[in-house]
Parts: structure tokens; C-alpha cells; sequence
């Protein structure tokens, strides 16, 4: 999954979003025993690399800013002779570490907290599926591949289970240590999933009505933006002190949903083509594309193009060419 | 004379569904497989145990790594999975009304969703074809709301969503308080071939001694044993995939202590001695057993099996066993 834009937790007036981090996973490195859910013991042989240690083992990984663009991203480059094309699943709300990955699915991986100053934590995981930071950026939730929902701990890599699932998705993790995530019908064939808050000790709270939720985002305003999958098309719905409305109509086929922090720019995938549909205005193609990724601020949108990244603006100009794995910085005050 | 079998015990909630099942029992033969062609594979079946760390294969034995098992399950696997190459049709494996469908996903876009249509039949229950292919790529033939029959295409196979290598991810499900969740399509039988008959099914016959094997010691005697063809596709005893083999079973696939040295693995005692064997028409199976265990009296319990695709349905054989006693004395 590409990097998401994610609105910080805490009250939307302190209104400063502070860079994500990357974290990339890295080649598979060994075989996992498997273990009974109940006994949640989490594998082992997690490892610290400093950054000369990572370049000698040719997993070095660096996050470079651009911040002289109309819209601020951050790329994951490996260096050099890092073969490897990180995933990047979540950036840390400070800057200065992200979670990236190989891949994602069932099989075993490694989850990489890769730092600004070239070190890494490699945490081999039990198949991966996503992985977000909490606010505090002191620990993610992790959910491995038979879709367990784990707390790792970013500055050891240890694991504890919160909840057997099977969850599909983190999307958030609360201030409170409560995470929002996507509890499903199966990890192969999802289509039933119900939006849901696993508590610190692992009960579950289901927030939405909708059956097949495929993300949630936290907006600016505090509320939940849900995109949800329905018979007749893609719906996005909005959650605001527990009452559930209405927000957008997609139709048919419209998938990996991306919205600005105002909710006032929606963007969208059909089939490998690009959409976006700007409040008040009419829905406009952008060309080919995939999995966009609106700003914070909805002025570009970070679109999958010819097996690099592009960043366009909502009328579908192409503002820059990326590397394969960027994510949008919401800062403020960002500097150079 | 037929051998007794011994059946599977069923787990608890497996046994429950299929309580709640049983007043549709008449429908059980109606469904198909969900495709056309008829040596598509069955690669993971469905997770019986529902434990973690613990792999059961669709005959309800637990498998490891090296174990000679087909149809092997993994952790909360719901369905079966069927290989088959991108844009293979797909069929709806009973007649129903679409309820969902999804086509947004690229063909071969890997990511946690993707395509598929899900169809409610008129016994309640709902089957879902899962990781299709785009709909302008014709993964999705269908609307909801409209009437399929039986066998009509619904769509084309891909690898949308979490899939690693192009498959049709097939479940099927029961509803039960106000949701629908998935059952064992292998364990209730419930599909057959296209059009219509259960695809590896056997009766019965006779066989060289059906009494008591007497083998003295470190000898080898020649045993043959005969049944019909009762399922819908032909047995094949040439090498490679879908060929049938008669195989130890009970547990399925045991190096038997009576292997002889014409048995091509330690499991399995022989192939068809025909070149092939259609719908209706008698195998034959001939094979030697060796009295190499010490004095005593013993079983040996054999399934057939088409490899590389799947075990026989043991009850269907009477549950065939042999009974054997080795001993010393001359006859």
C-alpha cells in the first residue's frame, strides 16, 4: 500500500502536522516458527543497524525531503547498492523515522523502522499487511499476515498482540491507545469489513454501519472520512460525534479513495485511470494513474504512473516526476 | 464384499452448519464447480481447524511441508483456491440473484481488495468469486439484481487483492443471524463437475481375495482390486497431473509397512493398470504386498487418488481396507 497522508490525532487547532516518517521493509531473512494466537508470542531476532552497518549490508535507506515544490513529499530512496524498492506504509508523525516494507501479504517479511540518520530497526513479522504509527510515534500497529493486530514498539521492535482479528487494515491509531482498524470476513477475500475500535485490551467497537469499508481517514476537523464499497458503488461517508452521514457519491468501480484534510478534494481510482472531484465543482479525469494520494492542503495529488510517481494538481498538470515510493509532508512550517 | 469405513469425525461447528443445512439437503448435488475447465487444480482449501499453526488438508488430516497432501489449507483460509490463468471464465456454480459485485480493481492489481461478485442462491445460500479480473477486462459479466442460471459465466479470473499468483478464490457461505458466514464446500460436497456430476467418485467392484491376505513372512503376494468409474471425469494412468493412483489412507498417505517393490512410492501402491478409464467403465488396481512386518495380524487401509488434484471420497469405496495376516508357517 502507498503512502497514505494521515491528519494528526490530537485537536485540530494545534493545526501543525509534523513530518511522517518512512519505514521500508526489507527482504525476506527467515523463517518465522508459527505460533497459536492465544499464546501470542511475537518472533524474534529483531536487529538494530546503524547506518554504516546498513550501507555495509547494502540495506541503507534515506529519506529525502522536497520542499521547493508547491506541494511537500518526501521520497524513500534506497542507496546504493540497496536493491530493494521500499513500501512505504506509514511515516512517523515526527520527522525522523518511517515504516516501510518489501511487500505486502501473507508470507513472512521484515518490517523496517527506517531513521532519518540512516539506521534501521529490522522486525521480522509473520506476514504484514499494514503498519501505522500512533500519534507519540512510540509504538505502530502492526497487522501481520493471518491478520493480527500487534503493538510494536518502535524504539526495541518488541511485539505484544492486541487482537486476533482477522483485521485487514490499521488506518489510525487514537491518542487514547485505541486503534481504528478494518475487521474482515478473511485476509484472502474481503468482502465484508467493518470499520471498528480495538481497545488497548483488545474489544471491539464498530463505528460505521457500512459492510465493506475499504479506509478510513481522519480529517481536520476531527472527523472520520469512511470510504465504503456498496452494490450500487463506492460511497464516502462521514463520521462526526458518532453520527454517520452522507458525503460523496463515487459510482461504480471507484477505488483507492484519497481525501484532503477539509474533505473538499476527493480523489480516486477507476481501472487504472485517475479521478478527482473538487467541492463544488465537477469531477474531472487526470489521466492514468493509480493509487492517488490527495495533500493535506488538496493542491497536488500524488498519482502511480508508468512505475515511477507523479505529483499533479487537482486540474491534472504534472507539478513533478517522483521515485515509486513518496509520501506527502503536511508541515507547516517545514524547513529546507 | 465391501470394507467398513471409518468416517471423518466432524468438528463441532462444521457438524452444527450442517444441521442447519440438512432441510436443503435435495440441493447439496445442484452446485458445480465455478469454471469450465476440467483439470483445474485445487491448490488451498478451506481452514477446517480454524487453529493457528495448524494446517489441515481438505481430507481433515494435518499436513507439514513434506506430506504428499493436496488441497492443504492455511491459517483462516475461507474458501478454495483454484490456479488458473488470468481471464479463465468463471462460472456461478448454482442458479442465484447477484447481490455484489466489484470491478475497480486493475486485473492484476495486488493490494488488500479486489474484484469479485457475490451471488445469493435460492437454498440462502451465497457463494463469492473472489481476485477477478478488471471489469472492462471482462471480470465482471453481471449486475446486481439479475438472474443467473447455473453455469453462466459471471465474470473472468485475475489476481485483484492479496493474490500471489493468478487464482479463483471460490467460497461458500450460510446465513445464519443476520450475517452470512463460510462453510467447507469439500466437507458438505457440495460441488460437482459441470454438468453435474461429483468429479472423483469411485464404487466398489471386487478385488483378487476379498477376505483375509495371508502372507508369510518376507514374501510378496500380488493383490488386485476393481472399481467403477462413478465420478464425472476420466481416470488417466500416464504420468503427471490428474492421474489415479490407489494410495495408502487413514492416515492419507502413510509409508505402509507392506510397501513391495513395485510400488512406485512408499505410499502408494499402484496406478490404474488402464490407460484410461471413462465415466461408468471398471479399473483395475494390481499390486503386490509384502509380508514385511513381524507375525501378527493387521490392516492396511487404501483411498484413490488423482494426483495433484485430489483424494477420492473414501466413503464412496465402502471405506476399503485390507485385512492381512503375516506369518511363518508354509500353507
Amino acid at each position: 500500500m502507498s503512502a497514505r497522508w494521515r491528519a494528526p490525532a490530537r485537536s485540530p487547532a494545534a493545526g501543525r502536522f509534523r513530518a511522517l516518517a518512512l519505514v521500508t521493509l526489507l527482504p525476506l531473512v527467515a523463517t518465522l516458527l508459527v505460533h497459536a494466537a492465544s499464546a501470542a508470542d511475537p518472533p524474534s531476532a529483531v536487529r538494530y543497524l546503524d547506518a554504516a552497518e546498513a550501507r555495509r549490508e547494502g540495506v541503507a535507506l534515506e529519506l529525502v525531503r522536497h520542499l521547493d515544490r508547491a506541494v511537500a513529499t518526501l521520497e524513500v530512496r534506497p542507496v546504493e547498492p540497496n536493491p530493494a524498492r521500499p513500501r512505504l506504509l506509514d511515516l512517523a508523525h515526527a520527522a525522523g523515522s518511517a515504516a516501510v516494507a518489501e511487500g505486502i501479504g501473507p508470507q513472512v517479511a521484515t518490517l523496517v523502522l527506517a531513521r532519518a540518520d540512516g539506521s534501521q530497526l529490522q522486525v521480522p513479522v509473520e506476514g504484514l499487511l499494514d503498519a501505522t504509527f500512533a500519534p507519540d510515534d512510540a509504538w505502530l500497529a502492526v497487522v501481520d499476515g493471518t491478520g493480527r493486530l500487534w503493538q510494536l514498539r518502535a524504539d526495541d521492535g518488541s511485539l505484544q498482540l492486541i487482537a486476533d482479528g482477522p483485521f485487514l487494515q490499521a488506518p489510525l491509531v487514537e491518542a487514547g491507545g485505541g486503534v481504528l482498524a478494518l475487521a474482515v470476513s478473511s485476509v484472502e477475500a474481503p468482502f465484508r469489513s467493518h470499520l471498528v475500535r480495538v481497545a488497548p485490551g483488545g474489544s471491539l467497537e464498530r463505528l460505521s454501519v457500512e459492510d465493506l469499508v475499504y479506509d478510513a481517514q481522519r480529517l481536520a476537523d476531527g472527523s472520520l472520512a469512511v470510504v465504503a464499497h456498496r452494490p450500487a458503488g463506492t460511497v464516502v461517508r462521514r463520521i462526526v460525534g458518532g453520527e454517520e452521514t452522507a458525503h460523496l457519491d463515487l459510482g461504480p468501480d471507484a477505488v483507492n479513495v484519497s481525501i484532503s484534510a477539509d474533505g473538499a478534494v476527493v480523489a480516486w481510482e477507476t481501472e487504472g485511470e485517475a479521478f478527482v472531484q473538487v467541492a463544488g465543482q465537477e469531477r474531472r479525469g487526470l489521466g492514468a494513474g493509480s493509487n492517488p494520494r490527495v495533500s493535506p492542503d488538496g493542491r497536488g495529488i500524488l498519482l502511480g504512473r508508468d512505475g515511477g510517481t507523479v505529483l499533479v494538481d487537482p486540474t491534472g498538470a504534472e507539478l513533478a516526476a517522483l521515485s515509486a515510493d513518496t509520501a506527502l509532508l503536511d508541515c507547516g512550517e517545514c524547513q529546507p | 464384499m465391501n470394507r467398513l469405513c471409518r468416517s471423518l469425525v466432524p468438528f463441532p461447528l462444521a457438524l452444527a452448519l450442517l444441521l442447519l443445512t440438512a432441510g436443503s439437503a435435495a440441493a447439496l448435488d445442484d452446485y458445480t464447480l465455478p469454471f469450465y475447465e476440467p483439470n483445474v487444480p485445487l491448490s488451498y482449501g478451506y481452514d477446517r481447524d480454524w487453529r493457528v499453526g495448524v494446517q489441515l488438508d481438505w481430507t481433515g488430516h494435518v499436513w507439514h511441508d513434506d506430506d504428499p497432501h493436496w488441497g492443504r489449507s492455511y491459517d483462516n483460509h475461507t474458501g478454495l483456491d483454484y490456479p488458473m490463468p488470468i481471464r479463465s471464465k468463471v462460472a456461478a456454480s448454482a442458479r442465484g440473484v447477484v447481490v455484489d459485485v466489484e470491478g475497480g480493481f486493475g486485473t492484476r492489481e495486488y493490494g488488500l481488495f479486489g474484484n469479485f461478485v457475490q451471488v445469493r442462491h435460492h437454498d440462502g445460500r451465497h457463494t463469492l468469486y473472489y481476485h477477478l479480473a478488471s471489469r472492462s477486462d471482462g471480470g465482471i459479466k453481471v449486475s446486481v439484481g439479475e438472474d443467473v442460471p447455473a453455469g453462466e459465466p459471471v465474470g473472468r479470473s485475475g489476481c485483484s487483492g492479496l493474490c500471489s499468483g493468478p487464482h479463483l478464490h471460490f467460497e461458500v457461505l450460510v446465513e445464519s443471524d443476520r450475517q452470512v458466514i463460510p462453510i467447507d464446500p469439500m466437507y458438505h460436497r457440495l460441488w460437482t463437475t459441470w454438468p453435474g456430476r461429483v468429479p472423483f467418485l469411485a464404487a466398489y467392484v471386487g478385488e483378487s481375495n476379498s477376505g483375509t491376505e495371508v502372507i508369510r513372512r518376507g514374501r510378496t503376494i500380488t493383490h488386485w482390486v476393481e472399481f467403477r468409474n462413478t465420478g464425472g471425469r476420466t481416470w488417466k494412468s500416464e504420468q503427471g497431473r490428474a492421474s489415479i493412483a490407489l494410495a495408502t489412507w487413514d492416515p492419507a498417505a502413510h509409508d505402509s509397512r507392506f510397501e513391495a517393490a513395485d510400488w512406485p512410492r512408499h505410499w502408494m501402491a499402484t496406478k490404474v493398470n488402464q490407460k484410461s478409464v471413462s465415466p461408468g467403465e471398471i479399473g483395475r488396481f494390481t499390486f503386490g504386498l509384502r509380508g514385511s512386518p513381524p507375525v501378527g495380524s493387521y490392516t492396511e487401509t487404501f483411498n484413490l487418488l488423482s494426483l495433484g488434484v485430489s483424494w477420492f471420497d473414501h466413503e464412496s469405496l465402502g471405506g476399503f481396507y485390507i485385512p492381512i495376516i503375516v506369518t511363518d508357517l508354509y500353507e
